[in-house]
Parts: C-alpha cells; sequence; structure tokens
C-alpha cells in the first residue's frame, strides 16, 4: 500500500492568540494528518493545539530564536481520530501579530505509535534558498513544513500541499513532500526573496508486515521390540502406564512404544 | 536388525492423523486452526483451555484461523529419504490487521498453536505448537504471515 495525499487545510491569523481551522477527515485507512503552525517570533509560543478536544502529537518545535524570525511547531492528530468533519483549535500564549496554520491529509500511513521512519531534520538560516535531504525507502514519502519570514516567497522543487501567508507583515506556513526513491532524497526550494526561515523534515512509512516461517513441530517416533519372554516367567517392567498380564502357556510378546505401553499377550490355550 | 518405522510409513501416519486420508483417498474434510497465543505451549496440554490467547479484535478472530483441512487440504506432504522423516505442511496463515493494530489490547503472540475443530473454542484439542521467536504485534493495515508451518516425525 502506498501513502497518497489526500487534501490540505489552511487558515492565516492576525493578533490574536486563538484560532479554529476546520477539515474533513476522509473516511481512507491508515490516516495521518499532519499539522504545522508558523509563527513570527519565538517568544510568544504555542500553548495548545487540540483536535476534538484531544491534544495533538507534537513531533517538533523550532526556529531563529532572535527578534521576530521564523519560528515552527509540528505535529500530528491522534492516530484514531475518526472520520468526518472536525475542528483544529490552537491556542498560543500571548496574542501575536501574524501566523498561519498548515494541515495535511494522508492515508496509506504507518499506524504504529510513531509513522515516522527517521529523525527530524531541520534547517534554518538566512540563505535564498534551502535543500534538504533525507534518507527514506522506497515505501515512504518525506515531508516538510517551513515557516517563512517576512514576505518571502518559495519555488518549491517538489510537491507543494499548503502555502498560506498571512497579510503584511507576512508570515507563511509552506508544506511539501517528495516521494521516496532511495537516499538521499532532496526536496528544493529557490528564489526567497530574502532571508529567515525554519523548515522540519521527516519520512512517513507504509505499515510493516511481517512473516515468519517457525520451525516445525517434529516428533520422533520408533518402534522397538522389548522382552519376549517364553514360558511362565513373570516380568515386571519399571516404565509408566504398564500393564502386564502373566502368560499361562506360550509366550509373551512386548512391544514398547516411545510414549505408552502396550502389552499385547498371546497365549496358547 | 532393530526395529523402525520406514519414511513412507510416517507420511501414511500423518495422512490417517491429519488429513484422514490414506495415499491421498479423502475420508472427510474437517478443518484445522490456527490460533496465536502469548503463552508458553508444552507436551502436556491438551485442549485449548490450557493457552492464554491474544485479545481479539482488528481483523483476528478468537479461535483463530481455519488451515489446511483433511482432505488433501494440506500444502506440501513430503517423505525425505535422506534426513529420514515425513512431513506435512501446511498452506500460508495470514492476518490483516484492519481499524487497529493486532492484538488489539495486551502483549504480542509469542507462538502459534494448532487446534482441532470442536465446536466450542476453549475444546479444541491442541495438536502441536509452532515458536514464533518473539512477541509479535503488527500495526493498522500491516500484515502478519506465518509460513510453512510443518509437523514431522523423524
Amino acid at each position: 500500500m502506498a501513502i497518497s495525499f489526500v487534501a490540505a487545510s489552511s487558515v492565516r491569523v492576525a493578533n490574536s492568540n486563538y484560532a479554529q481551522l476546520a477539515h474533513t477527515i476522509s473516511s481512507g485507512s491508515d490516516i495521518l494528518l499532519l499539522v504545522a503552525i508558523a509563527l513570527t517570533t519565538h517568544e510568544n509560543r504555542v500553548s495548545s493545539v487540540t483536535w476534538g478536544g484531544t491534544e495533538l502529537t507534537q513531533h517538533h518545535e523550532g526556529g531563529e530564536n532572535q527578534g521576530d524570525k521564523a519560528w515552527i511547531w509540528v505535529g500530528t492528530i491522534p492516530l484514531d481520530a475518526a472520520s468526518g468533519a472536525g475542528t483544529l483549535v490552537v491556542t498560543l500564549t500571548s496574542s501575536v501579530g501574524r501566523w498561519c496554520i498548515g494541515l495535511c491529509e494522508y492515508t496509506g500511513v504507518s499506524q504504529a505509535a510513531d509513522p515516522f521512519r527517521n529523525s527530524a531534520v531541520t534547517n534554518s538560516g538566512v540563505n535564498p534558498s534551502y535543500s534538504l535531504a533525507t534518507a527514506t525507502d522506497s515505501d515512504g514519502l518525506a515531508v516538510s513544513a517551513a515557516a517563512l519570514n517576512s514576505g518571502k516567497d518559495a519555488t518549491p522543487g517538489d510537491t507543494e500541499r499548503v502555502d498560506q501567508a498571512s497579510a503584511s507583515p507576512t508570515q507563511r506556513i509552506h508544506m511539501m513532500e517528495a516521494s521516496g526513491t532511495g537516499s538521499p532524497v532532496t526536496m528544493n526550494a529557490s528564489n526567497f526573496a530574502d532571508d529567515t526561515f525554519y523548515v522540519w523534515v521527516n519520512c512517513l512509512q507504509v505499515p510493516q508486515n511481517i512473516t515468519i516461517t517457525p520451525a516445525q513441530a517434529e516428533v520422533v517416533t520408533s518402534a522397538s521390540v522389548g522382552t519376549v519372554i517364553e514360558g511362565t516367567d513373570t516380568i515386571i517392567i519399571g516404565r509408566t502406564a504398564s500393564v502386564i498380564a502373566t502368560a499361562r502357556v506360550g509366550a509373551v510378546a512386548v512391544i514398547e512404544p516411545i510414549r505408552a505401553d502396550l502389552i499385547m499377550n498371546v497365549t496358547e490355550q | 536388525m532393530a526395529s523402525g518405522i520406514t519414511n513412507r510409513g510416517k507420511l501414511r501416519l500423518l495422512e490417517m492423523a491429519l488429513d484422514n486420508t490414506w495415499n491421498d483417498s479423502v475420508i472427510d474434510s474437517s478443518p484445522f486452526f490456527i490460533a496465536l497465543v502469548t503463552n508458553t505451549p508444552d507436551a502436556d496440554d491438551n485442549t485449548f483451555a490450557d493457552m492464554t490467547e491474544i485479545a481479539a479484535g482488528n481483523g483476528y478472530t478468537s479461535g483463530g484461523a481455519e488451515a489446511a483441512g483433511r482432505g488433501l487440504g494440506w500444502d506440501t506432504e513430503t517423505e525425505d529419504d535422506t534426513n529420514d522423516y515425513g512431513e506435512f505442511q501446511l498452506a500460508d496463515i495470514a492476518w490483516t490487521a484492519s481499524g487497529g493494530a493486532i492484538p488489539s489490547s495486551g502483549g504480542g503472540a509469542t507462538y502459534a498453536v494448532l487446534l482441532d475443530d470442536h465446536a466450542t473454542v476453549n475444546s479444541r484439542e491442541v495438536i502441536a505448537w509452532f515458536d514464533l521467536t518473539s512477541a509479535r504485534s503488527i500495526g493498522d493495515g500491516a500484515q502478519l504471515t506465518l509460513q510453512d508451518l510443518a509437523i514431522r516425525l523423524t
């Protein structure tokens, strides 16, 4: 089963510490919803992010730790979230002038406790472009979320899913992906108009199958002739579950299998 | 000359016990079952009541999956004259997790057991056990496959 993009939603926010983003989860299987929040400042942080009253699982938070730069928060909606309409609710520690929220939905993603195959690869800087490499496998899907500051633009080299900008002065959330075709996979964004951005990259993984070939169940068998007695002698054999009858005339043939004692008395009357 | 059982005889004994056939002549077609458990079975165990089954749900049904039945339903039958054994091998058994993980709760499966088809699950007789080497669980959408489960008489 391959990982497939389903839908994306986004919203921009001004002068508030609170925002909502509506989204309808599809009826597909093995769904993952990736949420990214871009802030202009590292000082007023994300306080709470919920879906249906349940806190999201945070996967990363970071950015430029100075002034009004790029700051990003990344998380996933609980893996067992039901399909249908719902609302993402985000609360900050304090009001922020310009910020944005992006959400991407994927199907065919491993529902293990950690759906990501690799540790997050992050990058930040003041260069006009960024190029990120993340190790993937052929079944994986590399995804990224970038917080871009102050009216910047990004021309992705791979598949763009969210590009939401706020009002001026611009803060932007940008989410994209690249299919895993080996290691490494490079995700390109170029032609930034000016400086700062902060990017998070990881790799979604498909459900992992297990195939086992257990050792065979083996039974050791044998057939043997025990003691052959002729005449009227009585023989007591110290084996479990043994029943011995004495022959009046004739021979007693004793056959002893491995796990059960079977004694046949052959008598000549 | 010591007594023994021929490899052909071992195979025929397996046919009679597991396949209810003799030299490919079918007698009946009762199925067997393969179930997943968390305890360690041993030779003294008798019925499924002696086992601790994994939690049911998400694609795993209590009592296990129906396996090859009697009546020419086994995957591979072997008479090995080099290594001196007769062997019956089941077709692959697989479970696909859907709606959640298998097991749905608790620890993963450590053994698979071969059961007869008694109508009451806990009364099913344990015929053999197979070591899965570690506790096994799978996430939603993943598949657990047991390949080449075999009964061998040496």
